[in-house]
């Protein structure tokens, strides 16, 4: 049982399905698709066959935001697929592309020079800098061996997966980067699908598929996932020698279950400072693993409430999107998954332990009809409080030849405005406008992506073009983001990551206790900016940052000026800052450019 | 007055406990799926088709004679909703059972719980067989895919996630 009970089909006025209409004429505009003008449509993303003969086909594409260049502006690598003619070599396989911010709103394909192009049949990928040389590395998942692309500082990686030992082999899904044992090393999850063997297919009537049935709503479709055997998941240990070890066994995170991984993330969900890891499964139960320090981690997926929803039905997970939606200092999380069910809302009581609050928060129902991928929380409006936008696309192109079922194969974007009492309301989708893009929707990256202090979004969408949401909601409430440095805590000699991936910073401003972290992966195989945000609503004071760093230092940080991105370095306050993409004084008048850190505990 | 009548219920249940062991007697017992790793069958047939068992939402009782009732989800479909409404676990016993005050012979059968509450038990060609109402246990914490547990009124009951019947011998 992957889904619920089939659901009544919702059409709008024009008898379209709800998942592909209901627009309405006039209303807020939150997002404009400016991915033409931007440059991005000239790529196109591609996977097997449009029939989705084989699951193969149906799962990615990622997407992820990276400053490779350290300018300040955030690049994007889109993840392609492949085809079986490329596998064979009979045809040139389709690219995956590296896109180069131009900071006027335009970006230029740097693919082959950078040398990124991955020409593999890509999934997913994650960003962090593992090797803590300052500069962000790109790690690519793919039907196959995986890419580290190591950042060579001068535009260009070199693909290291292979000797690094984090190549795998299989079907490879989602990856986080997270420094599991605090050593100051970013540790690499792998999470993967199921096993495939392309010259035994699981074919329907094929010995492959005997076990799996290959039919939805008695229609003939793809095989699987259930049928299939699951693939293992890999835990990669950081040698900081440019080497990984794979310990995934030893600690218990390998999926013995056979599973179906696709989302994965590592974050600290009960407050101890330390990361915990995730794993959305595909119409098998969640994984989450408590941090239990010392290198080792706890398998709480059912004691916490993670693992299933509150029906007690394994869903069709797909996404990971972590937020502090509340306000209250916990990371609660949100599942997508598959039409017939509804995409879960895990609330955290900050111990770890989640309430499926789906129905009560009012995201439950709208979610029905969609099969949702990607999605993140986001504070569009800057209000302070962290809405959440889903990503949504059928895997069943079939979908589209049964009307009656009020499905559709590409599907438009759900986004839900925080109401700031734990309910949440959809945003109408205005004609034209972003939310009424109609897309084959999978893998989505959440940054600001214009340095204007409004989050956008990127999605990878399936045989199909990016779309590129920039938000141009018409508020005029002031933000905060920051990129943190880590460094050393002079006190125990303890490092974190140099990227502070693992970092967990409160905001106090404008009456309110925001949280924020910083985390590699998450979404549906995809990476977000790994900068904080914080919307600060008609507040002109910046407000005081606490920042938890992973070396377990606590720092506090006056932020002198609202619109501003700071560089905030462990132990030594803010070193930088930037205006409109450019640098500028940390202060809004004139006035130093470095603040000291207020108080070092 | 209520220790008193606390202490009465455990002295009475050590009596029978006691009892049950002078007579070489074994109660029945509740099984939980790492108990049944040796027990269930890896696949099952069902309607031309064979299919994996989750081990993992499985559960059963052994009875004190020696008899077992199994039951396990079974991995019916892909993202198929409606096809696998009816046949959604695999349902093994080797008593007669009484559910929803019907009598199921011994065998092997499929089972699903439908939707407005019927619980629906098939042969492994597809027909049905029997046909007893759900309940909903909304104030149940934690619910699993399958679960079987005491009845406190009597017998065992069988949980697909908040919706349960209750089966005895």
């Amino acid at each position: 049982m992957s889904t619920g009970v089939v659901a009544v089909p919702v059409y709008d006025a024009l008898k379209r399905p709800i998942t592909a209409g209901g627009f309405v004429k006039s209303g807020p505009i939150v997002f404009q698709n400016v991915a033409e003008q931007a440059g991005l449509t000239k790529w196109h993303h591609t996977a097997g066959t449009p029939q989705k003969k084989l699951i193969l086909e149906a799962k990615g594409p990622g997407v992820c935001l990276i400053d490779y260049d350290n300018d300040g502006w955030l690049d994007i690598y889109l993840v392609n697929g492949s085809t079986y003619d490329a596998l064979s070599g009979k045809s040139a396989p389709p690219h995956a592309a590296l896109f180069h911010n131009n900071h006027d709103g335009t970006f230029t394909d740097v693919t082959e020079k950078a040398g990124v192009a991955n020409d593999r049949w890509g999934y997913g990928c994650a960003v962090a800098d593992y090797d803590n040389d300052g500069w962000p590395d790109l790690y690519v998942t793919n039907y196959g061996k995986n890419r580290l692309y190591r950042n060579n500082h001068d535009g260009t990686f070199t693909d290291v997966g292979e000797k690094a030992g984090v190549a795998v082999g299989t079907w490879s899904t989602g990856a986080t980067f997270g420094d599991y044992d605090g050593d100051g090393r970013l540790d690499l999850f792998v999470a993967s699908y199921a096993q495939m063997d392309l010259s035994n297919p699981p074919l329907p009537g094929s010995k492959a598929a005997s076990q799996a049935t290959c039919l939805y709503r008695g229609v003939p479709v793809m095989c699987g996932p259930r049928g299939l055997k699951g693939e293992r998941d890999h835990l990669f240990h950081n040698n900081g020698d440019g080497t990984f070890t794979d310990v995934s066994s030893k600690l218990g995170v390998d999926n013995p279950n056979g599973y179906y991984g696709l989302g994965a993330l590592f974050a600290d969900v009960n407050n101890d400072g330390k990361p915990d890891l995730l794993v959305a499964n595909d119409s098998t139960p969640n994984y989450l693993y408590i941090n239990k320090g010392e290198g080792t981690f706890e398998d709480t997926s059912y004691e916490s409430g993670y693992a299933l929803n509150s029906d007690g039905r394994e869903v069709a997970n797909m996404g990971i999107a972590a937020g502090d939606y509340e306000n209250n200092g916990h990371l609660s999380i949100v599942n997508t998954d598959f039409a017939d069910d509804y995409n879960v809302l895990f609330e955290n009581d900050g111990t770890g332990l989640f309430t499926d609050v789906s129905y009560q928060a009012g995201i439950a129902e709208s979610s029905i009809p969609f099969v949702g991928f990607a999605d993140g929380f986001l504070d569009y409006d800057n209000d302070g409080w962290k809405d959440l936008l889903v990503i949504n696309g059928h895997v069943y192109p079939q979908v589209d030849q049964h009307p009656e079922w009020g499905q559709s194969y590409a599907e438009r974007p759900l986004l839900y405005r925080n109401l700031g009492n734990g309910k949440f309301s959809l945003v109408p989708a205005v004609e034209g406008t972003g939310l009424a893009v109609v897309t084959v929707g999978r893998g989505a990256a959440f940054g600001d992506i214009f340095n204007d202090g409004k989050i956008d979004v990127v999605i990878n969408s399936m045989d199909g073009v990016p779309i590129l949401l920039r938000n141009v909601n018409p508020d005029h409430h002031h933000w905060v983001e920051a990129r943190l440095v880590g460094g050393v805590d002079t006190r125990t000699g303890k490092a974190s990551p140099r990227d502070a991936v693992g970092a967990t910073a409160y905001l106090t401003a404008n009456g309110m206790k925001q949280r924020e972290d910083v985390l590699s992966g998450g979404s549906y195989l995809s990476s977000n900016d790994l900068r904080i945000h914080f919307g600060l609503g008609d507040a002109t004071d910046a407000g005081t940052l606490e920042i938890h760093w992973p070396s377990g230092a606590k720092e506090t940080v006056k932020l002198p000026a609202v619109d501003r991105i700071y560089t905030i370095e462990e132990g030594k306050g803010i070193t930088g800052a930037l205006c409109a993409g450019k640098p500028c004084a940390a202060q809004a008048e004139s006035g130093s450019t470095s603040g000291a850190p207020a108080k070092a505990q | 007055m209520r220790l008193q009548a606390m202490t009465k219920v455990v002295a009475g249940t050590v009596f029978m406990a006691a009892l049950a062991a002078y007579a070489g007697m074994a109660a029945d017992v509740v099984l939980k799926p790492a108990d049944l790793t040796k027990l269930l069958p890896a696949t099952v047939f069902y309607s031309g088709q064979t299919a994996p068992v989750q081990e993992r939402n499985s559960g059963g009782v052994k009875f004190s004679d020696g008899h077992y009732v199994l039951a396990a989800l079974v991995d019916t479909s892909g993202y198929s909703s409606g096809v696998a409404a009816k046949y959604q676990g695999y349902l093994i016993t080797e008593v007669p059972l009484t559910i929803g005050g019907q009598q199921l012979p011994a065998g092997a059968y499929g089972f699903g719980f439908l939707e407005g509450g019927r619980f629906l038990v098939t042969n492994l060609g597809g027909g049905d067989v029997l046909s007893a109402a759900a309940t909903t246990d909304a104030a149940l914490s934690r619910p699993r895919p399958l679960a079987v547990t005491d009845d406190p009124a009597g017998g065992f009951r069988l949980y697909a996630g908040r919706a349960y019947i209750v089966f005895s011998r």
